[in-house]
């Protein structure tokens, strides 16, 4: 994977990714973006940030995480080397 | 089994590193993280807490070695580890951190195998709660793992417990091997169905030999006091035991695995019969205060095991075992 973050004009900093589809899934985003009238890469985008968001969205998981991440806070500072 | 995909990781790692889920997404490696789920194995069942345990240990073992947050890989793979737990209905207790952050790192380094980890994160597994509805972005169809995490079957109340199989003894020397054996004759002896820390604690007296018991010896502390006290603290059961008689959950369970973690401070993967009596000191139960009591507090037996030079023969005992068990 070759990938590159960019900082420009004020903007929010980007990332150039490639990303390895299978054909036919390829050949479907190419589909959306003629269709759409859009670039390959902004369909793509628009599809990881969508699904990223659902997780967010995601009571349970976010509920299961905080309950995870609160009982084990001690051991995460101790791996992030917080503490002595 | 719910399995975890490239943007449960964003989630995980935007949440653990304080970052969100935007920046999380920018400083993600996918490739890594594509690499590190492809690594974790597909058993066709994961029947009880052992199986999870595997399954979440390698996963751990990936995400260390394809570190999708490079600067942060222990932190995130061990919430990732924590979070796979939980969204299939397991909760982990990990305390005492310290002896985790030791675990974690022996993993990291390769030190361990992931099937060593997940004996140790067997014992602190539980299953608190109902197992909900399945996420609904997460399902077996098309998932990376396609692992089924069922919910474990309820054993009989007398087989409840954990076996401990040939992989687990060739790590234990032979005094510390057959100290496990004493443990189950005495819980047996005393009607006990179970083997819980005082067993495995009239084990090591029974044995009576290697650098666990010396080390009580020379903290002056009377073996037929101990035996006695434990005894007295313990009861005597019901008998009537039948069948085998395993480590009780998650007492037993938790002492026995708490000699790995010794064992790896002390630099070895080797476990002799002092990493079975500092792992006592995992459980504030009657055999650790039975110890204490009688002047074998915690800081005094890991000072003596410290100034102890009985250790390397000890070693040498288990490195010569191991070979002839392999």
């Amino acid at each position: 994977m070759a990938e590159k973050l960019t900082r420009g004009g004020g903007s929010s900093p980007t990332k150039n990714m490639v990303l390895r589809l299978d054909l036919d899934l390829a050949e479907r985003l190419a589909g959306i973006a003629e269709v759409e009238g859009r670039s390959v890469s902004d369909v793509a985008r628009e599809a990881i940030a969508a699904l990223v968001e659902a997780r967010r969205k995601d009571k349970r998981f976010r509920r299961l995480l905080e309950d995870s991440l609160a009982r084990h806070q001690r051991l995460l500072d101790l791996l992030r080397g917080d503490e002595p | 089994m719910t399995a975890l995909d490239v943007a449960d990781l964003v989630v995980i790692g935007g949440q653990v590193l304080g970052i969100g889920t935007g920046a999380a997404l920018e400083q993600i490696d996918p490739q890594a993280a594509e690499a590190a789920l492809a690594e974790a194995p597909v058993p066709l069942s994961l029947p009880d807490s052992y199986a999870a345990a595997a399954a979440c240990a390698h996963l751990m073992s990936g995400l260390l070695q394809h570190p999708p947050f490079p600067d942060h890989r222990e932190q995130v793979a061990v919430a990732v580890g924590l979070q796979f737990l939980a969204v299939n209905g397991w909760q982990a207790d990990l305390d005492p951190p310290h002896v985790a952050v030791i675990v974690v790192q022996c993993l990291a380094s390769g030190r361990i195998e992931p099937d060593d980890m997940a004996m140790w994160l067997a014992a602190r597994l539980s299953a608190p709660a109902a197992r909900g509805a399945r996420m609904p972005h997460l399902s077996n169809k098309g998932s990376r793992m396609r692992l089924p995490l069922h919910r474990p079957a309820r054993r009989a109340r007398g087989g409840a417990g954990m076996s401990v199989d040939g992989r687990m003894l060739a790590r234990f020397s032979d005094y510390a091997a057959a100290a496990v054996f004493m443990a189950r004759q005495e819980a047996r002896r005393l009607g006990h169905g179970s083997v819980d820390p005082e067993h495995l604690l009239l084990g090591l007296i029974r044995v009576g030999e290697g650098n666990g018991i010396s080390a009580l010896d020379r903290l002056g502390v009377s073996r037929e006091a101990l035996r006695r006290q434990l005894e007295e603290s313990v009861g005597h059961g019901p008998g009537g035991t039948y069948g085998p008689v395993r480590f009780s959950r998650p007492r037993g369970q938790k002492v026995l695995t708490s000699a790995l973690p010794e064992a790896l401070a002390q630099g070895t993967t080797d476990i002799c019969t002092v990493h079975l009596l500092l792992a006592q000191y995992h459980d504030d139960g009657p055999a650790s205060r039975t110890l204490a009591g009688l002047g074998a507090t915690e800081d005094r037996v890991r000072d003596t095991v410290r100034c102890a030079t009985g250790v390397d023969l000890e070693e040498r005992v288990t490195r010569r075992a191991r070979a002839a068990r392999v």
